[in-house]
């Protein structure tokens, strides 16, 4: 009878004729409220099969608030959310069952052991690999007989990490999975997105404010400001269609220029730099306009151009406040 | 295969695997024939995106520095010499750069320059000689 | 905040202010009443039990007072706030002024609860000694909730000495018949080394000396490791859920029903040497035993409910919530863990009686007593009653245990607070209600002859609302359909089968069939365990 329940709602509507094999993840004009506050508004999102998709915003942006839309925990507002064309909410088994989910947050169960966690989780993914799942293990280096409670917060993380990566998902999301933990923890998360990646067909979906990660690893970025989507797309051509210019003026200038296309300027009097949005062609024609000349030009960080376009100075790639 | 990233650097990283293994190849700690690490174990090691490294591959077969056998993995080309000969006068040319814009910053004229390279060059011959 | 006092004042205020201000508003309201209406005897069961929630309140100021409020007072750790051990006061200042505080705000609260409304209410309450009884208790339950304990649950069997000793001490009052002053004396002594016990605790909990008696319960992790796991795998994931929710929460039920099951033995074997109960009182048989598993759950078996860790009971934990397994699934898994829970109750409880059937030899009293109240029904009747007993009682059992577990699994304070007012407000209001009935003997009958109205009426709006829930149920997708179906044609099947068989059993003209049918109807679970998935659907889907 249990089995029965379990498979209940697996039969509910399957958006068939709009399900897109190459879109796992599809959120179309989602917004959402918490009292007064708005945490997104009109979000749209499309992860294609097989990428590296991350999330970048500051904390507070709404980066985990879209990631629980994923996971069926927040009911859209207005709008919808299809994972693998199925509604998260109205089929919780069919998603939930193909996605590894690690979050920041520390809701392991702690009077579990190890292996408890371990043979617990086993028994609710049918794609579960044992043997990928001892390999982890050692390679974690996790005690199997230790109490969760017990365990450091990066292995608490690793822990994590092993569940959602043993049934080898076809999707795995992660909410901000570096925060607060050493480098070598970081640096398995990263593997394992890696990892996950080479295999063919899966996805991963990951929240991060260190932008140096996700520079690394990201094949699509999608920039969240105060629960708006500011840039959405494939990281190569974000990066190729930013352009750090230092222009020089004959004349000081009492004032920051205004070229079109350029983000915050710094500099004083003779030379000014910013990092510009737009084509090189017309972003020289437009600083010739202006009467200066380029001095110099680069190609700028992520976290540059974050820090641009969000319009804030903040060191973008250190974590914490 | 020793590869270093930065990702804060503002050079793309495909580009900088390409001209790290130009380097190495140039520098020959890569023989001719030596075989390339497959894209996924280089991404793991370097913990980037295995479609950079795909990239990396593809630009470095196009300029002739490997060749991507079908089934077998990439091997560096036994091509030889005047890609190699370019590379090398090329990173010499970057020192050569900041050698001369040195010199003038400390405003000593080009043929002292000239003068202090060769009498170098025969002190390390000399010492190579004493060995 | 210019004196450390001041703070510590300020902090208590602070943080229970809204309970602070709606307890002087009741107590002004109160107050008013009991002045207001006229002094006869036939108001006064009204006003004390209007007086009775100002009595739990006085429990809840004690609660604030030893900081119980935010801690888990059944663990080991000590339930003084950390974050206040790094405040520049000495532990001696730390300790004192809320225990100052705290015994000065709870003696007065008596004083004004008696004072003002339960003597001008035309009740005798006594002023003083319970006065210093409530502060000598604060005192100790302080000085207990602030030191560290080696195991959890230490605390609470560690409570009973000192609170003990208090009430005897009080008791003493009428026995040894004391001077009333010479007893708040001694009461009020007993403060000092409730102090001094406190500082060392809470001297111990800032150095971080948190002890750990490992070895006396190494006996029962030995026992708890014969239940977790060791190379065995669950067959599916309801098993696996099942599990889970027995390592949550599953041990707790037995283990409370284990320690009442010695004292009630007891009880009952003192009973049947002490000449003053008759053979025939209920007090000697072994069947008093069977109240501690149909009482228990409906006491202490409530939490199936909760789904976070006992500090945020609120909000289920993502862990839980992205389960691959529908809310339907989850609960049917909490309702088997709860039904092996009331299993192990009843196995223990059948063992216990066993148990003291032999050590009293009493069977052929017991077949006696059996064979007198069966004595008009037939064989074939005598064993459908048995096996109607068999079948219903662990039921009885298992029933108030997952009734109400869509409070808690609503995830939400006011669901909380409004199910608390809902389900403490009728037991309230029955007490004058029923001394009314009671003393207005002329409308016995005609309450008598309402009663199979009032039951039709209620069994007839449980299936309105149950029919809405299920419907509610199949339109969310939280059950599947046909699978409803089959539940809904079971649960009929099962009441029109306990309604023939009752009727069959008991005489006719005590029961007819009407209040058969509504009894029936309004004892079998529906409503409450429909409205689970949905209170669970509502939490995990936001």
């Amino acid at each position: 009878m249990s089995d029965a329940m379990t498979n209940a709602a697996a039969h509910t509507m399957r958006d068939m004729g709009e399900a897109d094999c190459e879109t796992v993840v599809q959120l179309d004009g989602v917004t959402r409220r918490f009292g007064s506050t708005t945490a997104l508004e009109g979000v749209s999102l499309h992860v294609p099969r097989g990428t590296v998709f991350g999330l970048v915003g500051v904390n507070g942006a709404g980066k985990t608030t879209l990631l629980k839309h994923v996971l069926g925990l927040l009911k859209a507002q207005t709008g919808r959310v299809r994972v693998f064309g199925l509604d998260p909410v109205a089929d919780p088994v069919g998603v939930l069952s193909k996605i590894g989910y690690l979050s920041e947050e520390k809701d392991l169960p702690d009077w579990m052991r190890v292996d408890e966690l371990v043979h617990y989780s086993r028994a609710f993914y049918s794609s579960w690999d044992d043997r990928y799942a001892e390999e982890l293990r050692q390679a974690f280096e996790l005690d199997p007989a230790r109490k969760i409670k017990q365990l450091s917060r990066g292995q608490r993380a690793r822990t994590g990490l092993l569940v959602a990566l043993a049934h080898r998902p076809e999707i795995l999301v992660l909410d901000e999975p570096s925060t607060g933990l050493d480098p070598i923890v970081r640096r398995d998360i990263l593997a394992a997105i890696i990892r996950t990646i080479s295999e063919e067909g899966r996805t991963v979906l990951f929240s991060s404010h260190l932008l140096d990660e996700v520079d690394r690893v990201c094949d699509h970025v999608t920039m969240i400001d105060q629960g708006r989507i500011v840039l959405s797309g494939e990281l190569d051509r974000i990066k190729g269609s930013y352009h750090c210019l230092t222009v020089r003026f004959d004349t000081p200038q009492s004032g920051p220029p205004t070229i079109t296309g350029a983000l915050a300027w710094q500099g004083a009097r003779h030379e000014w730099t910013a990092v510009c949005n737009g084509r090189l062609g017309s972003l020289q024609a437009a600083v010739a306009q202006a009467g200066a000349r380029i001095v110099d030009q680069r190609a700028p960080s992520l976290d540059e151009i974050f820090v641009a376009q969000v319009g804030r100075e903040c060191p973008a790639s250190e974590e914490g406040e | 295969m020793q590869i270093h990233i930065t990702s804060n650097d503002g050079v793309p990283i495909y580009l900088q695997i390409v001209n790290q293994v130009k380097y190495l190849v140039a520098s020959g700690r890569l023989a001719p024939g030596e075989e390339l690490p497959p894209i996924r174990v280089l991404a793991e090691q370097l913990l980037v995106n295995p479609n950079t490294v795909a990239r990396a591959y593809r630009e470095l077969e196009t300029a002739g520095v490997v060749t991507k056998r079908r089934t077998a993995g990439t091997y560096v080309s036994r091509r030889g010499s005047p890609l190699d000969r370019r590379e090398r006068l090329r990173i010499l040319a970057g020192r050569v750069d900041a050698l001369l814009a040195e010199a003038r910053q400390m405003d000593v004229p080009i043929d002292q320059v000239l003068e202090l390279i060769r009498r170098r060059e025969e002190a390390m011959q000399r010492g190579a000689n004493e060995e | 905040m210019h004196s450390p006092a001041i703070g510590v004042r300020w902090q208590l205020w602070r943080r229970h202010r809204w309970w602070f201000v709606a307890g002087v508003a009741y107590f002004a309201e109160v107050f008013t009443l009991c002045h207001a209406l006229p002094s006869g005897m036939a108001f006064v069961p009204f006003k004390f039990a209007m007086s009775l929630p100002l009595l739990a309140g006085l429990a809840l100021l004690m609660a604030a007072f030893a900081y119980a409020t935010d801690a888990d007072v059944a663990g080991k750790e000590s339930a003084f706030p950390a974050r206040m051990f790094t405040l520049p006061m000495t532990t001696r200042a730390l300790v004192g002024w809320p225990m100052l505080y705290g015994t000065v705000a709870i003696a007065l609260g008596w004083l004004a609860v008696a004072s003002l409304v339960l003597r001008p209410g035309g009740m005798n309450a006594p002023l003083w000694w319970p006065a210093v009884l409530a502060a000598g208790c604060l005192a100790w339950v302080q000085a207990l909730a602030w030191r560290p304990f080696g195991l959890p649950g230490l605390r609470m069997v560690a409570a009973v000495v000192p609170i003990g000793v208090l009430v005897a001490i009080s008791g003493l009052r009428w026995l040894a018949h004391l001077p009333e002053p010479v007893v708040a004396l001694v009461l009020v002594s007993s403060i000092l080394p409730a102090y001094v016990v406190a500082v060392a605790g809470v001297a111990r909990a800032r150095r971080g000396d948190q002890p750990d008696w490992q070895w006396l319960s190494a006996w029962a992790r030995a026992v708890a490791g014969w239940f977790s796991l060791r190379g065995r795998s669950f067959g599916s994931p309801s098993q696996a859920q099942v599990w889970f929710e027995w390592r949550r929460g599953g041990l707790g039920l037995p283990i409370a029903v284990g320690l009442m099951i010695p004292f009630v033995v007891a009880f009952v074997l003192v009973n049947r040497h002490n000449p003053r109960h008759a053979p025939g009182s209920p007090f000697r048989s072994p069947f008093l035993l069977l109240v501690v598993p149909l009482l228990a759950p409906a006491l202490l078996g409530g939490g199936w409910g909760n789904c976070g860790d006992p500090r945020s009971k609120l909000a289920i934990p993502a862990f839980l919530a992205t389960r691959p397994m529908t809310c339907a699934g989850l609960i049917w898994a909490k309702m088997k863990a709860a039904a092996i829970s009331a299993a192990i109750v009843w196995a223990m409880t059948l063992a216990a009686l066993m148990l003291i059937v032999l050590l009293t030899g009493s069977w052929a009293e017991l077949a006696g007593q059996w064979a007198a109240l069966t004595k008009d029904f037939s064989a074939l009747e005598k064993t459908a009653i048995v096996a109607l007993g068999v079948v219903l009682l662990p039921i009885a059992t298992w029933r108030p245990m997952i009734a109400n577990m869509y409070v808690g699994l609503a995830g939400r304070n006011w669901v909380n607070v409004v199910a608390v007012f809902v389900m403490v407000l009728p037991p309230v209001a029955i007490i004058p209600v029923g001394c009314w009935v009671v003393m207005h003997p002329e409308y016995h009958d005609v309450l008598l002859a309402a009663v199979p109205c009032v039951l039709a009426s209620a069994a007839g709006l449980k299936l309105l609302v149950g029919a809405w829930s299920l419907r509610a149920l199949g339109r969310r997708r939280l059950i599947d359909a046909r699978l409803l179906a089959r539940l809904v044609g079971a649960w009929v099947l099962i009441a029109l089968s306990l309604i023939a068989l009752l009727l069959w059993l008991l005489p006719r003209s005590l029961a007819p069939w009407d209040l058969l049918a509504s009894c029936v109807v309004l004892a079998l679970p529906l409503v409450r365990i429909a409205w689970a998935p949905l209170a669970l659907a509502w939490n995990r889907h936001r």
